[in-house]
């Protein structure tokens, strides 16, 4: 198992996004998508991930609906929003930059 | 939400479990991974839009857990405001009553009388008029007419039932333009004049008085004023209502013209269009006469009797008002007293970082659960007070009062009393309590008296409330005192008639119409019937006609023993015409002179009272004297005075009655003589026998009525003297108003004791280790009492002065129940000022004389 990284501040928000760009999930469900697209990189804080989801259901972002699991759970399932798709193209552009930042700074010599 | 976590939590572990972790141990380590539920919950709380019902949810939650924890203050406050805003509400919606009445017609208010103003002397027809009217605002508005008989009651009859009823003559368009529905029946007569004039549409009070409720009005037969009438529909009586204030509507024909003029006016036509069509009409009828246009105008005046309040009505909002701001004042007492106690548990919450915005809620969220509480309990108090006012109000209470009723505005000022509780004492306190400082706070509860400032607060709000108690409690004294006296018939006799009227019975009679004009009969005549034949009857002492004279020009003349004749400037409108048996019949005893004698005199002759006769003739006696009861130049009969009467009022009374009085002539009477006649008109008149029984008026009623019946036009109504008076209704009006600010006195009462109570035993919680090192010390309880009530006894004294004179200002709004002096009697309140203070400080050693058995060890030690 590698070593699992914490979040980069600014971060959490880009990944809920692209997790549920992918298609709706349950709350525990993004977590596991988010770990298993960054193969077990990634771990996401549960204390940083509902106050996550509730920040972005409040800016309309993503939302949510009680439904019931295959397995006849009761569960809340996020959805991407038009909105929430723009937002995603943003946040992705802006961590571009950011990170095609930091990789220039890190490989100067 | 929490649903939600749990559900990830279950997820994560079952996951784990699937990669070979043993169940507990898969769901520790989700736990742990989790971390704590209740911490992610309000950290997703912060977040979201929830946040703010969420939080609000958990606000009520811990104002309930608070509440919960001090159930007394909860259920007093609860109950306090609660009863505060009860009465409020309940004397709101008996004034909605008055201001919004019930009158059962379509749109009242655009309804008018359409009132004639000109000088009488002038020549303009009345009758033109109606027509004129009739052709101009009748095309266009609703116009119709009716007549009333005045305030006079007529006798309606049917078989064995006889009613008094008041009864008007209307047209026969009279109720399709005014918009009435009937209960039972139609209610415009047939279209050819003798079923017309043979109609009569009925009140449901006569109805119920003259009929089973089994048997069918329409259709039958009454008797009304001698004539017969047929039943053809019923409505209800509306009293604020003028048109229907009536028990009977006959129809009058065509021909006759109807004083009252009323208009109604149609949708789209404004009051100042039909205005203006008046005055051009008046203005051509002016003409037509030759009279000055300015001095003849139509004037329209509603129909729908305005309420204006008068003094009594705000004595009953202040009332009401009072009672909530002693709720109020007392509950902010409470509410800051606890919050002050409650300072450790505030300053916890402080320091670990409640703002002081979150404080204030907390508290005014506390508050805002009791007034909710407190609203919804008051609606139902309203309710039942309501109904309790309904069934207790009694009929005859005149215009001081109406039936409450609810409606959506009684809720609407429910609602603006309660959040008036809230801010007073929910918003204020909290804002104070939560400026408090710590150091102050700590300081405080060491027991140096750092609560002093507090207590001067409480001291304050103290005296607010006596001050507002005191008025209603003088007024309730005050009323119970006039309810005990119009009970107590000696001290009616006394005090205010001077007669007993207990033996005595009114008896109504009619005069037929006239069937020629000018018709007239002699009063002499019919007196010496009407009385020979109730003299007939077993139980009868003796009886006598009692009519009325007019004095012309304010004045009346005298003759002097020199003969000379003497004009004496006297507002006295009317006198007595009486027959002889008068002065017997009421039981009035002779100080000079003597009675009328039996037997017809062509010379009239007169009786004066005692004050009458010393105002007129201050050196001479009055017997032998001339009296002409108008100017000297006038042709007015003069009469011969042969006796003067007394009375059985006390000097006092008597006194009393003479400085409230217009004129300094009393009473003045004169017998009938052969000259005076009864002008018969086209309607039936009415004519007034008293007679004195041996006992038992009750008992002479039937027989009185056969007996005078054949020289009746219609059935006598016969009354018991005291009824006729109104003294049975005088007593239960002031038994019932007595009864309301009785009321008001003991909830305003009970709430100020409470809060004195409540301040001195705060007071006491706050010096207790004070009260323990004096008592350590060997202090005596005396000593100890007397200090801690001794703070308490100058506020009472200030709350008591400032009472005082808020009873001087406001007494006045229920004077009218009251004899004037009453208003002046210095001893009175002076003697309620001291019950009241007794009173409050007796509530303030209750709690001290407990303080005195504090172990002083325990409260040390506990320090």
């Amino acid at each position: 198992m590698p070593p699992r990284t914490d979040l980069l501040q600014g971060s959490l928000d880009l990944l809920i996004l692209k997790s549920l760009l992918l298609g709706p999930l349950h709350g525990w469900g993004v977590s596991k998508r988010i770990r298993q697209l960054s193969r077990e990189v990634l771990e996401i804080n549960q204390g940083s991930l509902y106050p996550a989801l509730y920040r972005l259901e409040d800016r309309g972002w993503i939302e949510a609906e009680w439904g019931t699991s295959p397995e006849g759970r009761k569960v809340k399932v996020y959805t991407l929003t038009l909105a929430g798709r723009a937002q995603y193209r943003t946040e992705q552009e802006q961590w571009r930059l950011f990170a095609g930042a930091v990789a220039r700074v890190l490989a100067a010599t | 939400m929490q649903a939600e976590m749990r559900l990830h939590v279950e997820l994560e572990t079952e996951e784990l479990v699937r990669g070979g972790m043993p169940l507990e141990e898969a769901r520790r380590q989700a736990a742990i991974a989790f971390g704590g539920l209740q911490r992610v919950t309000e950290d997703a709380l912060d977040e979201g839009s929830v946040r703010w019902l969420d939080g609000a949810r958990r606000d009520v939650r811990i104002a309930m857990r608070a509440l919960l924890r001090q159930k007394t203050f909860a259920i007093t406050a609860t109950l306090a405001m609660a009863l505060a805003i009860a009465v409020n509400t309940t004397m709101f919606s008996m004034l909605d009553g008055m201001i919004n009445p019930t009158v059962g017609v379509r749109e009242p208010e655009r309804v008018f009388y359409i009132q004639y103003f000109g000088d009488p002397r002038h020549k303009v027809d009345f009758a033109a008029s109606q027509r004129a009217i009739d052709a101009t605002v009748g095309t266009r508005d609703g116009y119709t007419g009716i007549s009333g008989n005045g305030n006079v009651s007529t006798a309606a009859e049917r078989g064995g039932h006889v009613a008094a009823a008041r009864v008007a003559r209307v047209r026969e368009n009279f109720f399709p333009t005014l918009g009435v529905t009937p209960l039972a029946g139609r209610l415009t007569p047939g279209s050819d004049l003798a079923s017309s004039t043979s109609s009569i549409v009925i009140s449901a009070r006569l109805r119920a008085a003259l009929f089973n409720e089994t048997e069918a009005s329409v259709g039958a037969s009454i008797i009304v004023d001698g004539e017969t009438y047929t039943v053809i529909g019923v409505v209800e009586r509306f009293e604020a209502f003028d048109p229907l204030d009536y028990d009977a509507w006959t129809f009058a024909p065509p021909n006759v013209v109807l004083s009252g003029r009323l208009v109604r006016l149609q949708t789209g036509t404004t009051l100042e269009q039909t205005q203006q069509r008046l005055d051009v009409l008046a203005a051509q009828l002016a003409l037509a006469a030759s009279e000055p246009t300015k001095d003849t105008r139509f004037y329209l005046k509603p129909v729908l009797r305005q309420f204006h309040a008068n003094r009594f009505h705000y004595a009953l909002i202040g009332s009401g008002l009072a009672i909530l701001l002693v709720a109020c004042t007392n509950l902010a007492n409470l509410q800051l007293a606890r919050g002050l106690t409650r300072g450790a548990e505030l300053a916890v919450r402080s320091s670990l970082g409640a703002s002081r915005r979150q404080i204030v809620t907390q508290l005014v969220l506390e508050c805002g659960l009791l007034s909710a509480v407190a609203l919804g309990l008051a609606l139902l108090f309203a309710v039942v007070g309501n109904a309790v006012l309904r069934a207790t109000i009694p009929p005859t209470v005149g215009e001081f009062v109406v039936q409450p009723h609810g409606s959506w505005r009684m809720v609407a000022v429910a609602s603006l009393a309660a959040v008036v509780c809230l801010l007073a004492i929910g918003l204020l306190p909290a804002i104070r309590v939560s400026r408090i400082d710590l150091n102050a706070l700590l300081k405080g509860r060491a027991g140096t008296g750092a609560h002093q400032s507090n207590r001067r607060l409480y001291g304050l709000l103290v005296v607010v409330q006596i001050a507002l108690t005191l008025p209603l409690v003088c007024a309730a004294a005050l009323l119970s005192r006039e309810a005990a006296r119009t009970a107590d018939m000696q001290s009616l006799v006394h005090d205010w008639l001077g007669y007993d009227p207990t033996p005595l019975v009114h008896v109504g009679l009619t005069v037929p119409k006239a069937t020629t004009p000018g018709q007239m009969i002699s009063l002499a005549d019919k007196t010496d019937e009407v009385v020979s034949r109730a003299r007939t009857v077993p139980g009868v002492v003796d009886a006598a006609i009692v009519g009325i004279g007019y004095t012309m020009n304010s004045a009346l003349t005298v003759d002097d023993p020199d003969g000379a004749l003497r004009e004496v400037a006297a507002p006295i409108w009317r006198y007595n015409v009486v027959s002889v048996g008068y002065f017997k019949t009421f039981g009035l005893p002779f100080l000079a002179g003597h009675g009328f004698e039996e037997g017809r005199f062509e010379l009239p002759l007169g009786i004066v009272d005692a004050r009458t006769a010393a105002y007129l003739w201050p050196r001479s006696v009055a017997t032998g004297r001339l009296i002409k009861m108008a100017r000297a130049h006038t042709d007015s009969v003069s009469f011969r005075v042969v006796g003067v009467v007394g009375d059985l009022l006390t000097p006092e009374a008597r006194d009393r009655q003479a400085a409230v009085s217009l004129s300094r002539v009393g009473s003045v009477y004169r017998l009938i003589t052969a000259r005076d006649s009864i002008p018969l008109f086209r309607r039936p008149q009415s004519l007034q026998l008293v007679v004195r029984t041996t006992g038992n008026p009750a008992a002479v009623a039937e027989l009185l009525r056969q007996r005078l019946r054949p020289v009746s036009a219609s059935t006598p109504l016969v009354t018991p003297y005291t009824d006729y008076l109104g003294i049975p209704r005088l007593h239960v009006t002031s038994r019932f108003f007595a009864a309301i600010f009785t009321t008001f006195a003991a909830l305003a009462l009970g709430l100020s004791l409470l809060g004195v109570y409540a301040i001195v035993a705060q007071s006491v919680i706050d010096r207790q280790r004070e009260v323990a090192v004096r008592i350590a010390l060997g202090a005596t309880s005396k000593s100890i009492v007397y200090t801690l009530i001794r703070e308490g006894n100058v506020l009472v004294l200030a709350g008591v002065a400032l009472g005082l004179f808020l009873t001087k200002e406001t007494v006045g709004w229920i004077a009218q129940f009251l004899q004037e002096e009453e208003l002046y009697n210095a001893p009175f309140f002076a003697a309620m000022c001291i019950a009241l203070f007794a009173i409050t400080v007796a509530a303030a050693l209750l709690p001290a004389i407990r303080a005195t058995r504090l172990e002083p060890m325990q409260v040390l030690r506990a320090d």
